[in-house]
């Protein structure tokens, strides 16, 4: 693979639709599909990723929930022309950049590749969640990409989830795009209830402003594969982002997670938490890397990944890394693996609580964790739910 | 102007303290570059039997297949020169058995050294290596009397086969990485250890180490093998004179340890800034065994070294702790591999590294722990200090648990010396450079207690030398 050493900035600026497929048809060609010797597929199933036989014939359907009226909705062609300079770059540069460039690139250069673009105008405060349901009917796949451009001092929690009907197999693209402009806030939950025999391709970039506050939060209830590629651009003054994720995963699933936290420049917060439950045979991967630029100094920066094993079969992976280019920084991560506290289930069964429930709940207090992050009631007690409903649908599990 | 003149003695430190370096008379020298010949030269010269004579050539075929692994490491890799580097000089075919027979431009450059007289007579056995073969080697009857052997890789090949052969490559296959395939060829010098069962070597061994000639490599090769319920403490200590071109130094080191004995291997790495430093250490414990690495690098221009344990038996333990220290111009690429093989194993990283001026500290771990094992730990702690703005760190650990039953947890953290400390240091009087000096030994402080008296003294001294002119 042969990339141009500096790249011009004016390049990437997409104007249109086409030129955001031909784009995409370009870095296809350029980047080449995950081999063995790929750091960035360190310890993943090579096997699992490929897009063979996947037809563009899955039908993507959407439906809303909340103040979309208060919300302008663009479709892509209309965002780009308006906003290319914006999302030109993440699109073709980030998103991938993390190592699934051509899975990517596949999805956004297919016919059946949709999306749309959200603008919440300045100073506009959504407190209640928008949510949009992307569902996709398969066999095959289809590739979706949001814009979200958060103006200055506006506020929201945005909601996106992903699901397929049982039995259908779809590989599914999925591309997040954040622009969060000075002193705005926004709160993003990224969840997917795909069907067992289904894969996921999800890369979120975002780019928080001044004083701006992100928070991310992932949560993976589904799904045979995933590759989940979270990158935050961290270069404006004050600016604070959150990024956290939550995967139950169960017989015969990967997850697998690459992070990255780029300080370019200093004076900026970041966190990221990531917890994983696995049940039989599952697998997971964290590769996170919190990389702070020379220059970028007074930086506080934090990664954490917790492993939670619930079977013998299981298997955690975590890779957490730093790269440390400045001083007067803050940098610390951690990575746990472990099991169940049988201190924990002990005190439960001493309440005269069976030792199936027990485990359970501490199961679901480890996974609450996570959505309690999410920082809105409507969304967390929704989601709080479903992970119960999973937690219970892959307890019983066997390999 | 007699002020003056006291002055400038004082600033006219003598420079050439530090470079080592001698008029070179080598006996024997295989000449530049590599191939069949410079093996079979080797071979030759050691008169060794057909079997390592195989085992050499089978390890050049690997190396020459071997891609170099800058998928992954430092692209500086590819500066070295295997053609231009000389695989093997030595001074005298057979080690000198007392110190006087030693000859005295090697005695001279040790003094330089600094290796105390005093403490060899303390230190139980001296394998002094002087380039390729050990120049000096003094084993003390009570070592006899004990069945410990100590000897240099050739002699214990050809005098012990019966013990060395059965652990020599097993650890570390030639196949392992291009490196280990590259010493497993041209492998010369290095130690061999055989301690019986029950037998606990109440000093420690110890090997010096130099290098002296422009453009040579060393490639020692070092076996050691504790039997059951056996204990031993060896220590490595390098210093190198300073030369204008890049020289390599690549070792392979195997340690087996038997059901229950224990071994701890100490190093101080301080080559000089133009050497590769590509080495290969890695320990099997068997049941109930434990293997401590504890490693200390301060030299070399790149450093890759990620000592490992291989738990193979119950209960088996392994540890690694190390410090690094890179200064401009240097990359120390160090870390851990520790493999859980069998149940309740456990294993123990602490690594704390600092960089100063435009250097780079590197910690690269991996914790493996297979499926069907239970009751396996590994705790890993990581901690960086900045000294400069221009300073680096990193940090890639890579862990791998399955089953329910194991418990690992890794830490990491990067900071810098706090000013309050400094400030807090030159309200007392201290200067900048004093205070700065102190709190950087202060945090590699609890390390700095593992290893023995006369190391840790060193390591001070040389932390100090490296902080000189770093700050202010």
């Amino acid at each position: 693979m042969t990339m141009p050493a500096v790249l011009d900035p004016d390049s990437l600026v997409i104007r249109s639709l086409p030129e955001c497929r031909a784009a995409a048809e370009e870095r296809f060609n350029l980047a080449s599909w995950p081999t063995r010797n790929d750091q960035e597929w360190r310890f993943a199933d090579l096997r699992r990723n490929s897009v063979d036989g996947f037809a563009a014939s899955a039908v993507l359907s959407t439906g809303r929930q909340g103040p979309w009226d208060a919300v302008e909705i663009l479709d892509l062609d209309t965002a780009l022309l308006r906003h290319g300079e914006r999302f030109g770059p993440a699109i073709e540069e980030s998103l991938g950049s993390l190592g699934a460039a051509r899975h990517l690139a596949w999805g956004l250069k297919s016919e059946n590749f949709r999306g749309e673009c959200w603008v919440i105008g300045e100073d506009q405060r959504l407190d209640v969640p928008l949510q949009l349901d992307v569902r996709a009917a398969g066999p095959g796949h289809a590739a979706w990409l949001s814009l979200v451009l958060v103006r200055r001092g506006a506020s929201a929690v945005i909601w996106e989830h992903l699901s397929s009907a049982v039995g259908d197999a779809v590989y599914l693209v999925n591309g997040t795009v954040v622009v969060v402009e000075e002193g705005a806030e926004v709160k993003l939950v990224g969840s997917q209830e795909l069907s067992a025999s289904s894969k996921l391709v999800n890369c979120v970039h975002v780019i928080p402003g001044a004083n701006a506050k992100v928070r991310d939060v992932r949560v993976n209830l589904g799904a045979e594969w995933v590759r989940q590629e979270v990158s935050a651009s961290l270069g404006a003054k004050g600016a604070d982002c959150e990024l956290f994720g939550l995967s139950l995963a169960g017989a015969g699933e990967e997850i697998d997670q690459r992070t990255l936290q780029a300080h370019v420049s200093g004076g900026i917060h970041s966190n990221l938490l990531y917890k994983n439950a696995l049940f039989a045979d599952a697998r997971s991967i964290f590769s996170g890397l919190i990389r702070v630029d020379s220059g970028a100094h007074q930086t506080d920066a934090f990664q954490s990944c917790r492993n939670l094993l619930l079977s013998e079969e299981a298997e955690a992976n975590a890779m957490p890394g730093l790269e440390i280019n400045a001083d007067q920084v803050r940098c610390s991560h951690g990575s746990t693996c472990g099991q169940i506290d049988p201190e924990e289930v002990f005190y439960l069964r001493a309440r005269g609580i069976p030792e199936a429930a027990a485990r359970h709940l501490v199961t679901l207090g480890f996974a609450n964790e996570i959505i309690g992050r999410i920082g809105n009631d409507s969304v967390e007690e929704r989601l709080s739910a479903r992970v119960e409903a999973r937690l219970l649908a892959l307890r019983d599990q066997k390999v | 102007m007699s002020e003056d003149s006291a002055t400038l003695d004082a600033v006219l430190v003598d420079q050439s303290q530090g470079n080592f370096a001698y008029p070179e008379d080598y006996e024997l020298d295989a000449g530049r570059g590599l191939g069949p010949e410079t093996l079979n030269y080797i071979s030759e010269v050691k008169g060794e039997d057909q079997w390592i004579r195989d085992f050499r050539h089978r390890a050049l075929e690997i190396f020459e297949r071997k891609p170099m692994p800058t998928h992954w490491a430092s692209a500086e890799l590819d500066e070295i020169k295997f053609q231009e580097i000389r695989y093997y000089l030595a001074k005298g075919r057979r080690p000198t058995r007392s110190w006087d027979e030693v000859p005295e431009d090697v005695k001279r450059t040790f003094e330089r050294l600094g290796i105390p007289e005093r403490e060899r007579g303390f230190l139980a056995g001296v394998e002094a290596q002087f380039d390729s073969e050990a120049a000096y080697s003094n084993i003390k009857e009570e070592f006899d009397k004990l069945g410990v052997i100590f000897v240099n890789s050739s002699e214990g090949l050809r005098e012990h086969p019966e013990i060395f052969r059965k652990w020599f490559g097993k650890v570390i296959p030639s196949g392992d990485n291009k490196f280990a395939a590259l010493n497993s060829a041209v492998f010369s010098g290095g130690s061999f250890i055989y301690v019986p069962p029950g037998v606990k070597v109440k000093h420690p061994l110890q090997a010096y180490f130099r290098i002296n000639a422009e453009q040579f490599g060393q490639f020692e090769r070092t076996l050691i093998i504790v039997d059951e319920g056996a204990e031993v403490m060896y220590m490595e200590g390098c210093t190198a004179p300073k030369f204008e071109t890049a020289t390599l130094h690549s070792a392979v080191v195997e340690l087996v340890a038997m059901p229950h004995a224990k071994i701890q291997y100490i190093t101080v790495q301080n080559w000089s800034s133009n050497v590769f430093n590509l080495v290969t250490k890695r320990g099997l414990a068997h049941e109930g065994a434990e293997i401590r690495w504890i490693d200390c690098n301060i030299g070399s221009r790149l450093t890759m070294k990620y000592p490992g344990v291989i738990m193979k038996g119950r209960k088996a333990r392994g540890e690694v702790i190390s410090i690094a220290l890179a200064n401009t111009g240097q990359h120390q690429d160090t870390g851990a591999k520790m493999i859980h093989a069998a149940d309740e194993t456990t294993s123990n990283i602490v690594s704390k590294s600092i960089s100063i001026g435009e250097g780079r500290a590197t910690y690269r771990g991996q914790v493996h722990i297979p499926k069907h094992l239970k009751g396996c730990k590994n705790n890993t702690e990581c901690d960086a200090l900045l000294i400069n703005s221009h300073s680096r760190t990193d940090t890639y650990p890579a862990i791998t648990v399955r089953g329910n039953r194991h418990a690992t947890q890794h830490e990491a953290s990067v900071s810098q010396v706090s000013e309050e400390q400094i400030f807090y240091m030159r309200q007392r009087g201290l200067s900048e450079a004093a205070a700065m000096s102190l709190s950087v030994n202060g945090f590699v402080n609890d390390l700095v207690r593992e290893f023995p008296m006369e190391y840790s003294v060193e390591l001070k001294r040389l932390i100090d030398l490296e902080m000189e002119g770093s700050v202010g």
